[in-house]
């Protein structure tokens, strides 16, 4: 049974927020490509890619091939199948679910999610119209296309039957075109076969010495191919459950296989970057169509068999010619024949693609920068990138410029607590929010100082977990509060445009993506920001926003302040008697300026018998206004008086007025026991 | 502890046997009365921190610590004797059990019997020793008290600098040594004082409490009496061994700094101490460089080194007279190795490959190791069994340990190429394997929150296939009876009796040395190089009579009667030190349970470690020495 709904929110497991920031239309593939379908009739190429879009090119204009992007998965696509003569593809991505796609518009159908895993397989059965799909969690579930394509959201059902018995995770799967024979191959090691009519179990083969990372049936499902990470491939009799012939043409692992329908010749390529054909009957006659730059992870051939789509781990997708004389591999290939290593000399048939794809960059590296807000980003063709993590937007693209030295440049002398996570899997920059211990509303800081409101503007303290969450879900709809209204109207200088929600300093681009998923596990559901604001998607918001989320953003809760415990001490040089001991708390972003005005206030001035004023536990006072509270700050002439007559020092080195308590802790006081300060009067 | 007496007696006032015999008194407080009654200096070696004599004022204390190189000649002489009268057979001294400390003497009865522990222990505590005269030299010269001690601690950047520390730190900081050396130096006399005991008629049991006290100063976690863990402790010996030895190598190396601006009085010993630590410098600075997890560029400079010093196994047929002259030949200062032999004969390599499954990347980690643990397989499956079955007891082990595991599900890995957490493959295999295997069974686990022991039998083969990477990969894996280049012999077994591990008992079973392992004393140069510039030294300056020599005296006179016995006998000292007789029955079993050592034979052996229900007394430790084939 699979349910074709969102997945409802599960008890145990935390769910996490997340977002992707990049452009609004991403027209190229930003990361590895790994699958590949050619539609025959309107002559469209598939790819999916890793960057989790699936795009749709026409191949008739090369020039401007780009059609369309399908976006929906929120991890690797790994595998497509082309259905229902073309009008319909199926996808299954590491992000644990199965989507069916209406392919000539462009729009996802429907969502499966019985996988527990990443969905590493699919096979298509095209006269039962019966899609197969199997993933790491050792599972095969059988689908009816059609009843695929029938789900609505209020018939969103489906029954699909299973096959057990893998005893490991599978990482490939094939099908014969009228269904008769199933094959998948696990690193287990062993083919195994079923008969998806009955579900019964037919044989397992075994041979390959390590993963099996691609199958090929034929027609009648009498003879399979598999292709191993072993290096070899491997053909196989089903009918006489054994190895007929053992193909050694790859030096390394072989990832991806292509056969004729008449299984006279087969295709391969792998982890050796060359795409080899081999003919059949004849083990001796192959020719390497190309070598490509990088592993090759899934080919498609032109329905005319001249030229040969190639997929990689690398963005561009390129097209390669296969002459007729490859085809009837002449005299090349027997030049081969006779000594095995003939081969590995043999150079590629082409030295350059006849067509191009061309792929973008997928961001490799990145560093937080020291204010936690900025990302520094690298990309595959050494371009730097400077993106604002609070906003979701790419600052400045900095090009060629040296990574480590624009790190250093841009870091300043100032601790912010972590309070998200990069991830870079479908090369594109993702933000991760509530994934681990790193609490996402650690990082409080001034709304003045870091510009987010006017100079002249009330100080406030903000949290940056707290900002980002309200304008991401700045257009759902949810039951107004109260005091909504009035908030709105003393905070927001920017005019009636956050009623609904937001924050009052921003709003991030409508297109970034969010997504709601288990913590390491499977995605919950993902909409754009401005999606937000549908009937639809407010009513999957309200059942799959998780509670900490729901708490600041409907409650408008205030996340907790991080406090700093911290003794203050007369400096040795101060002249000042030392009292007894005390420990202090204060939040964490307090300047040291607030420091000294307390000392100024409380410790100097009240005279010899402070010590009862700034009794253990005392917390500091002021600079504690925050978020969308108004706390205006009375004593600023205080302040500055204080700075004048007090300075503060942390071993031995004397504060900048301006600098908070985690900074100095981090950058002076550097250890994990209570910070101490010490002060004295500036004479 | 008694043959520090001994020596002393001996050494100094030529005492007659008399003396000797009150010291091997029976029973633990007489024995201890009497030690303390017959010498009062005594207190100063027995536990560390209770010597309050600083070097400089006792002549006789830095000998008492390397004590048995002033051995009576004439004693010697004698026990010669007696090994070859020696027809009643055979006696081997035992350890006092002094509360709970089974773990301890079984681990002592092992290492006593391992292929060439007690040899090269031997050399490193006569190094130290060396090193404590020099020490003094050097005080009296520089009269900077603590210079070596500062220059020690100044160069310590590892883990044991902090023990340095506290050492130097303690009151007059025991006669300035780091804790580690002592207890290495304790060690080696217990072992001397088991040869001693052995000579002697009445073979009361020995007590190591000495060298107990001195462990426990070193590794706290010895104290009090507790069952304790021998695996814990052997790996506790071997480290402190291992430190001791890097001590020695940097105190050579700062020492070098200090002579070399020394008076001419010195310049012979200069000489000798220069070329050594150039060498030793050399051989540092490339392991430091190295650091110590990739041993491979490191190990091949030992190898070569060793191999310079020592050739390796020299066949002996009453070969003396040549070793002699090929001693004569190496007259030339060799380099030394300057790897520990505990790195060499105990270390070996674990490579840990981890391949991501989508990108077929490999990452690999090379490990130094110790001992194997292995665990021991509980899932009695009928499968399994059959597998079992069909299997040789070598097989058993090398499918335990080097194993191949899918890191999946939620144990992902996370691929820096793939930048994401994909499934991935980590096989563990051994690159190399050491000269001294030791397995340790796992049979402790914390599986139900308490420590509980598993009592599975597990097969212990006298002969163990090699499964190092070579060996594994040199042989089809089809066949079931294999044969792999190298073999490992078992030397000892230390058996673990009861339920759990806070309550048992250990007792080891170890095999004799048979004749071939007696051969590498007399091929061995180390003494002949660093004794002849000493005794040449040495009686120059006593020529010269100079007030700092009286610090020598004792030590000439000792090499002037080496002098003597150099013609008959040749190789080095460690024999008659602390090694093991040679006797008839070379190659038997021994059963070592405390207080109790006999010999059991082979069948009985045999028998011990079949499976058996009844018997809680399971194998927990195995030994092995590896032979080439």
């Amino acid at each position: 049974m699979a349910a074709h709904k969102t997945g409802g929110q599960s008890a145990r497991k935390k769910v996490q927020v997340s977002m992707v920031i990049r452009d609004e239309v991403e027209r190229k593939h930003r990361a590895g490509v790994n699958s590949l379908q050619y539609d025959p009739v309107s002559h469209r190429l598939y790819s999916a890619g890793r960057d989790s879009i699936i795009r749709i090119w026409n191949c008739k204009n090369i020039k401007e091939p780009y059609i369309q992007s399908m976006e929906h998965h929120t991890d690797w696509v790994n595998d497509i199948v082309s259905c229902c003569g073309g009008k319909n593809l199926i996808s299954a991505s590491s992000d644990t679910t199965v989507k069916v796609w209406n392919a000539h518009k462009g729009f996802c159908m429907s969502t499966l999610r019985t996988h527990k895993d990443y969905v590493k397989a699919l096979a298509y059965a095209k006269d039962r119209e019966q899609v197969a799909s199997a993933g790491l969690d050792r599972a095969i579930f059988l689908w009816d296309v059609n009843t695929l394509t029938a789900l609505t959201a209020s018939n969103n059902t489906v029954t699909t039957s299973s096959l057990t018995g893998n005893k490991d995770s599978i990482y490939s799967l094939a099908m014969n075109p009228s269904g008769t024979v199933i094959v998948s191959g696990s690193t287990e090691k062993v083919l195994r076969v079923w008969d998806p009519r009955s579900c019964a179990k037919l044989m397992k083969l075994r041979g390959h010495a390590d993963n099996i990372k691609a199958l090929v049936l034929n027609k009648d499902g009498t003879q399979c191919l598999s292709a191993s990470s072993d290096g070899t491939i491997k053909l196989w009799s089903l009918g006489q459950q054994w190895c007929i012939q053992t193909f050694r043409v790859h030096t390394e692992g072989v990832w991806a296989l292509l056969a004729t329908d008449t299984f006279s010749h087969v295709i391969s390529g792998g982890r050796d970057r060359k795409v080899i054909m081999t003919e059949l009957r004849a083990t001796e006659k192959c020719t390497v169509i190309c070598e490509e730059n990088a592993p090759i992870l899934k080919m498609a051939m032109t329905p005319d068999q001249t030229s040969l789509w190639v997929a990689t781990s690398e963005s561009t997708i390129n097209n390669w010619t296969i002459t007729q004389k490859d085809w009837q591999c002449g005299d090349y290939c027997e030049d081969a024949m006779g000594n095995g290593g003939g081969l590995r000399t043999m150079g590629p048939r082409n030295s350059d693609p006849a067509q191009k794809i061309i792929g973008g960059a997928a961001v490799r590296h990145c560093h937080v920068l020291n204010d936690r807000r900025h990302v520094l980003t690298r990309d595959t063709e050494e371009n730097v990138a400077l993106y604002d993590v609070l906003k979701a937007v790419k600052v400045v693209d900095l090009g060629r410029v040296d990574f480590e030295q624009e790190v250093k440049k841009r870091n300043k002398t100032v601790y912010v607590p972590n309070w998200f996570n990069v991830d870079l899997k479908t090369g594109m920059l993702t933000i991760h929010l509530g994934q681990d211990e790193n609490d996402c509303f650690s990082a409080w800081v001034s709304a003045k100082e870091t510009n987010l409101a006017d100079n002249d503007a009330v100080d406030q303290k903000v949290n940056y977990g707290n900002l980002l969450l309200q304008a991401l879900l700045e257009h759902w709809w949810r039951p107004l509060h109260g005091d909504d209204e009035n908030e709105g109207n003393v905070n927001d200088g920017n005019g009636p445009t956050h009623t609904r929600g937001g924050n009052p300093y921003f709003s991030v681009p409508g297109h970034t993506p969010v997504i709601f998923s288990e913590v390491g596990g499977r995605t919950l559901y993902r909409l754009l920001v401005r999606d937000a604001a549908g009937e639809t998607e407010g009513v999957l918001l309200n059942e799959t926003v998780p509670p900490w989320v729901v708490d600041i953003v409907v409650d408008k809760n205030l996340p907790k302040f991080i406090k700093i415990p911290f003794y203050l001490l007369p400096h040795s040089t101060s002249g000042v008697k030392s009292l007894k001991k005390d420990r202090l708390i204060a939040n964490d972003f307090i300047q040291v300026r607030k420091v000294a005005e307390h000392v100024y206030d409380k410790v100097l001035g009240a005279g010899s018998d402070s010590g009862s004023v700034t009794g253990a536990g005392n917390t500091v006072s002021g600079g504690s206004p925050a978020g969308d509270r108004t706390n205006a700050d009375s004593n600023t002439d205080n302040t500055s008086l204080a700075e004048e007559k007090v300075e503060l020092l942390c071993n031995d080195q004397v504060l900048d007025p301006s600098m908070d308590l985690r900074t100095v802790r981090h950058f002076i006081w550097k250890s994990s026991a209570d910070l101490t300060l010490h002060y004295r009067p500036i004479k | 502890m008694t043959i520090l007496e001994a020596e002393e007696d001996e050494d100094e006032l030529l005492v007659p046997p008399r003396k000797k015999f009150c010291l091997s008194l029976s029973g633990r407080s007489k024995s201890l009365t009497a030690k303390t009654t017959c010498q009062p200096p005594r207190t100063t070696t027995r536990g560390g921190t209770l010597n309050k004599y600083p070097f400089l004022n006792e002549t006789g204390e830095s000998r008492m610590l390397n004590g048995y190189r002033s051995q009576l000649p004439n004693s010697q002489e004698a026990m010669c004797n007696t090994v070859n009268n020696g027809t009643e057979g055979l006696r081997i001294a035992s350890l006092c059990n002094l509360g709970n400390t089974c773990f301890l003497n079984s681990v002592l009865y092992t290492l006593r019997f391992a292929p060439s522990f007690l040899h090269n222990l031997h050399h490193l505590a006569t190094d130290l020793s060396n090193l404590t005269v020099k020490q003094l030299q050097t005080k009296m010269k520089s009269s900077s008290l603590g210079r070596t001690g500062v220059s020690l601690t100044a160069s310590g950047s590892r883990s044991w600098s902090s023990k340095d520390l506290l050492a130097l730190a303690g009151p007059l900081g025991d006669s300035n040594k780091p804790r580690i050396q002592v207890a290495t130096e304790k060690l080696h006399e217990l072992f001397a004082a088991l040869k001693i005991s052995e000579m002697k008629d009445n073979g009361e049991p020995y007590q190591p409490d000495a060298f107990l006290q001195a462990l426990r100063e070193v590794n706290p976690i010895f104290e009090g009496n507790q069952q304790q863990d021998a695996h814990e402790l052997l790996v506790c010996l071997l480290d402190n061994i291992r430190e001791t030895f890097q001590l020695l190598v940097r105190h050579r190396e700062s020492e070098f700094g200090q002579n070399g601006g020394g008076s001419d009085l010195y310049i012979d010993q200069v000489n000798d101490v220069q070329s050594e630590t150039s060498s030793s410098k050399r051989g540092l600075r490339k392991s430091k460089k190295k650091k110590k997890f990739s041993s491979k560029g490191s190990l091949n400079f030992i190898q070569s080194s060793s191999n310079g010093t020592a050739p390796p196994s020299k066949p002996l047929e009453n070969g003396h007279l040549d070793v002699v002259e090929s001693n004569n030949e190496l007259a030339a200062p060799q380099p030394e190795s300057k790897k520990c032999f505990i790195s060499e004969d105990f270390e070996g390599v674990s490579l840990l490959r981890t391949t991501c499954l989508e990108c077929e990347h490999v990452t690999e980690r090379k490990e130094t190791f110790c001992d194997i643990y292995v665990p021991i397989d509980i899932d009695q499956s009928n499968e399994k069994e059959e597998d079992k079955r069909l299997m040789d007891s070598s097989e058993v082990y090398r499918r335990a340990v080097v194993t191949s595991e899918l890191l999946r599900g939620r144990d992902k890995y996370w691929c820096a190429c793939c930048l994401r957490y994909n499934e991935a493959r980590r096989a563990v295999c051994f690159p190399s394997l050491p000269r001294l295997l030791i397995l340790q069974l796992k049979r402790f686990s914390t599986t139900a929150g308490s420590m509980e022991k598993i009592n599975n039998h597990m097969p212990t083969p006298l002969t163990l296939q090699c499964f190092c990477e070579d060996c594994i990969n040199d042989i089809p894996s089809t066949s079931s009876r294999r044969e792999t280049r190298h073999v490992y012999k078992l030397y000892s077994v230390i058996m673990h009796q009861g339920a759990t591990m806070t309550a048992g008992h250990y007792v080891a079973y170890t095999r004799l040395p048979d004749e071939s392992a007696l051969s590498e004393y007399f091929n061995c140069e180390r003494d002949n190089k660093r004794q002849t510039p000493t005794q040449n030294n040495s009686n120059t300056t006593s020529d010269k009579s100079s007030g700092l020599m009286k610090f020598f005296r004792s030590k000439s006179n000792v090499s002037e009667n080496k002098e003597q016995l150099n013609v008959i006998r040749v190789g080095c000292r460690s024999m008659e030190c602390c090694g093991i007789r040679r006797s008839k029955h070379g190659g038997s079993w021994l059963e070592c349970d405390d207080e109790v050592v006999r010999i059991i034979p082979l069948r009985e052996f045999e028998e011990k470690l079949a499976p058996n229900p009844r018997n809680s007394a399971t194998p927990y430790l195995l030994f092995y020495v590896r032979s080439t084939t």
